[in-house]
């Protein structure tokens, strides 16, 4: 689960974007960061709850989980 | 005493739709010793996307999942999602094979794929595209001339492996120079999966999307028949993705070769074509009776009240012999009162 400590370096908004969107720019954005930094990933497509993760562990970086408010959701990840 | 030379590992890169066929060419490669960068095509006619796109939030979360990355996820290797949406529509449009039992033009679409593939691989520095295609397993592309076309057209030859059915294809470069151990590849043919099924037992995959084909609108009879009706009446060349996106939702009735209506079967569809009201004509029972429509195309009058009718059939309020209909686009709006349609009309205009 994500914690208060993991304050994001950056945070990238997809609301009202859908698959493949999310995952795309969520990969451009992740190419920019240096490793150890924490992305954040604002979405309201539902998918990303499975993607994010498999994507993550596909690439080999860190997912540190979700925050859901009201159908929005927060993802966090740790470049590697 | 001489230095120990090692080759560096193949690298190869891989189709994954997140059907069982790439995941177990994947899963054998990767047993082999193989580095692997795998490739999903969004291809904007994926089911998978577009039921995402709808957004409902009672739809089963597995349901919304890309298959693909999953595989990637189970088999620990980078699965890149590409975007091709654009020019893949100029496939479907025009396909040089032509089309399977529906509108799939599936040789054109391996190409397409594979292309990207090897400029993928050449970019990378890779030593091979692979696919989970099986001899003689489905008709169109798998068969053994398809395969040899396709590999021609690419221009893969000696550097495309088919890892299930390798051992009856001609052996590609690293399995020439033995970097690639060809006896440890398979003669997977023929339409039967049990094979298949074993082989996923024996690698670990146990997750993995229906076979392909069933996650690709252009495979599915339904769309197809609309896509055809659309062809007739527009001409392929003036078909836009937003043309081939909306074929994907709702209820579709041709009122003439220039005019149509799409009617929501149930409120995320109705929320999904709300997307596309702009500049576009829009039918709605007033009161909030139910469904939202649009109206494709410069309907006169007689089609207003024709596609009104339909609205009102499809409402709550089909059962009373006068519906109010409000059709609108920008500042023009008016509110018709019309019977609902019979089912025979209905079913006669239906694509
Ligand atoms: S079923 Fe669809 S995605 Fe699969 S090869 Fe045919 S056209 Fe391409």
């Amino acid at each position: 689960m994500p914690s208060p400590e993991h304050r994001p370096d950056r945070t990238l908004d997809t609301l009202g974007t859908y698959c493949p969107i999310p995952v795309l720019r969520t990969a451009r954005m992740l190419a920019q960061m240096n490793g150890g930094q924490i992305l954040e990933l604002l979405s309201d497509d539902r998918g990303v709850l499975a993607d994010i993760p498999d994507w993550c562990r596909g690439h080999g970086h860190e997912y540190l989980g979700c925050r859901e408010e009201a159908r929005l959701y927060r993802l966090y990840i740790r470049k590697v | 005493m001489g230095a120990m030379v090692t080759s560096p590992p193949l690298k190869a890169i891989g189709l994954i739709s997140g059907g069982l066929d790439s995941a177990l060419a994947a899963g054998l490669l990767k047993e082999m010793g193989v580095e692997l960068h795998g490739l999903n095509f969004s291809t904007g006619f994926c089911k998978v996307d577009h039921r995402r796109a709808i957004n409902d939030p009672r739809e089963d979360p597995e349901r919304l999942r890309n298959p693909a990355l999953r595989v990637g996820a189970m088999l620990g290797f980078p699965v890149e999602i590409l975007d091709v949406a654009a020019a893949y529509l100029e496939v479907v449009r025009n396909p040089r094979y032509g089309y399977g039992a529906n509108v799939n033009p599936c040789i054109d679409c391996r190409i397409f794929m594979l292309h990207k593939a090897r400029e993928v691989m050449e970019a990378e520095g890779a030593d091979l595209v692979f696919t989970g295609e099986v001899l003689g397993q489905r008709p169109m592309s798998q068969y053994r001339k398809a395969l040899d076309t396709v590999e021609r057209d690419t221009g893969l030859e000696g550097r495309l492996l088919r890892p299930l059915s390798a051992r009856f294809l001609e052996p590609t470069l690293p399995e020439r120079d033995g970097r690639l151990d060809r006896r440890r590849l398979l003669s997977i043919q023929g339409k039967s999966r049990r094979p298949q099924i074993a082989l996923a037992r024996q690698l670990g995959i146990n997750e993995y999307e229906q076979p392909s084909g069933g996650c690709c609108f252009l495979a599915d009879p339904n769309y197809a028949r609309r896509f055809r009706d659309l062809v007739n009446s527009a001409g392929t060349v003036a078909i836009t993705s937003e043309d081939t996106t909306l074929l994907k939702v709702g209820r579709h009735f041709r009122v003439s070769p220039t005019v149509k209506l799409v009617t929501g079967r149930n409120e995320g569809e109705s929320g999904y074509l709300e997307r596309f009201a702009r500049g576009r004509w829009t039918l709605t029972p007033v009161g909030r009776a139910g469904t939202f429509a649009l109206g494709l195309g410069e309907p006169d009058q007689a089609q207003f009240q024709v596609m009104a009718g339909i609205v009102a059939r499809y409402s709550r309020h089909r059962d009373r012999d006068l519906v109010d209909v409000q059709i609108a686009r920008g500042d023009t709006l008016q509110i018709l009162s019309v019977t609902p349609a019979s089912d025979e009309l209905v079913d006669s205009l239906l694509v």
